[in-house]
């Protein structure tokens, strides 16, 4: 693993989320990524509504 | 990313259309342009800025008078010319990113009006699909730029172009590293990644919050509404003051920036003033020894009034001597010849008979001798004047020293005055100064008064935190009533880690980064600067807020001999008691001692600067890494002036190890002595030359 995902998961692990919840944050970056440089990216806002409301229905 | 032709016409001093190739392989990455002062290095330089991001010409030390695109002579002939004459200029320039070929044009055009010329621009950009086949061209500028700012972003700008002044400056001149530094970290780190999310997670939150508000509405009870209204404004206010101390902050940091110049300024003047005040200082006491000469010499004139006695000494001599000559017994006096001359007896008191001879000798005598006692009463009056001749003597060769003295001393005080008064630069420099001091003060002024609204502001989102966790126990208190609420709440919560936790990432990304830059650095530095082995090393700040991104030098001995003092007296201990890291310590001993460098010694350092983010950009990073690994290409204009022996061996052997597309502007008589160095590493080579009585380059064939 490289260094920053090995600080990436330093940090979450601190911030108190469930192991589902630090997953989807290491999926939004990688979503991000993919939509990155993307001038419509509707599609990542939607990704993110329902994936955050999916967590808090945990 | 790699430039593969710059086109212009009518663009600054190139008038004809010009077209130079770059055709540099991984191999020979080395585009060569030579050309003399005045060619148009510097130019095509700024050209490349100016056809991405747009340029401000006047920032250019010389070439303040023609601060716009267009050929000066052109825009001469507007000036003069009719209302709505109009001209233009552009600069094609061909790159490619990642195997796709872009084609970016910015043209300008420049319209006579009654009120003046008017400039107006415009962009293109043309995209060629894997096949070289054109795609429609882009004209939509936030877009264009958009492509551009991921090809090469703006901000580091400041770290891969560079002419001779810039060279010289960026190591003193925060502004620029900085800049440079934070934009390649920020591409590298890709912040923007963090920044969509960001952005995302911000405006899914404000949807919530509404999402909220229209809940409570509906929730029978009174205070719901006015504890989201209430968390609503504390967060506006938040917002509000973090903007406030942003605002502040970029006054505070360009206020110490200027502060920092006005004090160097002050330093370097502050000699001469120091001297000035030691000069009015020896004027003053030039004064008083003037005046005390004056008086002495009162005083020696004095004791030169009794000078008669000395005079006299001859005279007493002279009566000594007729004394002497009379030849009359010293015990024969009036008194006795008289009473050998009336005696009863006709005897002399030796009892011999005194005839008519002896009478008339003693008579003789009698005529001659002076009145009784003169002898002794002279003798007298003659040995007290000797004693008053030897105190007068005395009292007028003191005075005469004194008078010396003071002479000496007056003559020793005007030469100080004559030394000083060389070293003393200019005049009015005092005035300088007090100018100078005023600047001073303001700025200090400025600073504490962004540091007080910093305080408050920091004080006021202090507070409204602690509002905002009494009002958000007061909001979660109705989750229990309300499960479609209780949702919203979570979802929230979970949005706000996020959020946090992508502050931090940027923040572990960023000391991540700069140690990393750190350590390129330090490489860059051994392999171009002669003074690596003498000791001396780099280093950008990373941890002290107001120096942060600095670019320092020091000695590593002066470095060891610190550390060892700081250990030695505790203050080591105390530092780490105090929580700041081995870097940190490390970081606050080199800020102690930091040194100045000279015009060549800077050149190489923001040769090092320049390799090292070059080298950070290009490091292949892991696979399942969010960092992006760029290519940038490194252009710069007159390297090597101003360096010599091992600096210019170095920096030019190590110029082709840059980047894999190097642009290098040269005169032709400076790239003669590094000739050999470079050769190997030229693809392609572009000569220019000037065109006698006009601002004009030309390609030379």
């Amino acid at each position: 693993m490289s260094k920053a995902n090995q600080q990436i998961d330093e940090i979450l692990d601190r911030k108190n989320l469930s192991e589902s919840q630090k997953e989807f944050f290491k999926k939004m970056i990688h979503m991000a990524k993919i939509y990155q440089g993307v001038s419509d990216d509707s599609n990542f806002s939607s990704f993110l509504e329902n994936g955050i409301k999916e967590e808090a229905k945990k | 990313m790699k430039f593969l032709r710059i086109g212009y016409h009518n663009y600054r001093c190139y008038k004809d259309d010009i077209v130079i190739n770059f055709n540099t392989t991984d191999e020979k990455n080395i585009a060569l342009i030579m050309a003399p002062n005045g060619g148009g290095k510097t130019e095509m330089l700024f050209s490349f800025w100016w056809v991405l991001y747009g340029f401000d010409f006047s920032t250019l030390k010389e070439k303040k008078d023609t601060d716009y695109s267009l050929n000066s002579d052109l825009y001469h002939k507007l000036e003069t010319g009719p209302v709505d004459a109009k001209d233009y200029c552009y600069v094609q320039l061909l790159f490619e990113v990642d195997n796709i070929k872009y084609l970016l044009q910015r043209k300008e055009t420049f319209i006579k009006k009654s009120s003046g010329i008017i400039p107006e621009q415009n962009l293109a950009l043309i995209e060629y699909d894997k096949n070289g086949s054109k795609k429609l061209p882009l004209t939509d500028t936030t877009a264009i730029e958009r492509i551009i700012n991921k090809a090469i972003p703006k901000k580091i700008l400041n770290g891969i172009i560079f002419d001779g002044e810039r060279m010289k400056e960026l190591s003193k001149v925060g502004n620029e590293s900085r800049e440079a530094i934070e934009g390649v970290i920020k591409d590298i780190t890709n912040e923007e990644l963090y920044q969509i999310c960001r952005t995302e997670l911000d405006s899914l939150k404000k949807k919530i919050a509404k999402e909220q508000k229209k809940l409570a509405n509906d929730i029978p009870t009174t205070s719901l509404p006015s504890i989201l209204a209430d968390i609503e404004e504390c967060e506006e206010e938040t917002k509000k003051a973090k903007a406030k101390i942003q605002i502040s902050q970029g006054e505070l940091d360009k206020a110490a920036e200027d502060l920092a110049d006005v004090l160097a300024e002050l330093k370097a003047d502050q000699t001469s003033h120091d001297n000035e005040i030691k000069r009015d200082g020896l004027r003053n006491k030039l004064t008083s020894e003037n005046s005390h000469l004056e008086s002495l010499t009162k005083l020696y004139a004095n004791a030169l009034e009794e000078c008669y006695l000395l005079q006299c000494d001859k005279l007493f001599k002279d009566v000594e001597d007729l004394i002497k000559s009379v030849e009359i017994p010293d015990d024969l006096t009036v008194k006795t010849i008289n009473s050998i001359l009336h005696s009863k007896t006709g005897k002399c008191i030796c009892g011999h008979d005194i005839g008519p001879a002896e009478r008339a000798a003693l008579e003789y005598w009698l005529d001659k001798l002076p009145p009784d006692n003169i002898n002794s009463t002279l003798s007298q009056m003659i040995k007290s004047t000797r004693f008053e001749q030897s105190k007068v003597a005395k009292s007028i060769k003191d005075a005469y020293d004194l008078v010396v003295t003071s002479e000496k001393e007056i003559a020793e005080t005007k030469s100080q005055i004559s030394e000083i008064s060389a070293r003393i630069v200019g005049e009015g420099v005092t005035a300088k100064v007090k100018e100078l001091e005023e600047k001073r003060s303001k700025l200090e002024i400025k600073i504490h008064e962004c540091n007080v609204t910093i305080d408050s502001m920091n004080d006021t989102i202090d507070q409204n935190n602690k509002r905002l966790s009494y009002l958000d126990k007061q909001k979660k208190g109705y989750n229990e009533n309300n499960e479609e609420y209780a949702f919203l709440n979570k979802e929230e919560e979970i949005i706000n880690s996020y959020l946090d936790a992508l502050n931090e990432i940027d923040k572990v990304n960023n000391k991540r980064a700069l140690e990393n830059i750190n350590d390129k650095l330090d490489k860059a530095y051994q392999s171009l600067s002669e003074d690596y082995t003498l000791q001396k090393r780099i280093y950008i700040v990373q941890f002290d807020e107001k120096s942060k991104y600095r670019i320092v030098t020091y000695h590593q001995s002066n470095f060891d001999n610190k550390f060892n003092e700081l250990l030695n007296n505790g203050q080591i201990d105390a530092m780490k008691e105090q929580g700041l890291s081995g870097e940190q310590i490390k970081e606050k001993i080199i800020l102690t001692i930091k040194e100045s460098n000279s015009t060549g010694q800077s050149k190489i350092n923001t040769l090092s600067f320049a390799k090292a983010i070059l080298d950070y950009s290009n490091e292949k990073r892991d696979e399942d890494s969010y960092e992006i690994t760029k290519n940038y290409p490194f252009m710069i204009d007159s390297p090597f002036t101003e360096l010599s022996d091992n600096n210019l061996f170095f920096s030019s052997r190590e110029l082709h190890n840059f980047t894999g597309q190097i642009i290098l502007m040269i005169s032709g008589e400076s790239y003669a002595g590094v000739a050999k160095q470079i050769d190997p590493f030229v693809g392609s080579k572009t000569v220019l030359k000037k065109v006698s009585g006009e601002s004009r380059s030309i390609l030379e064939k």
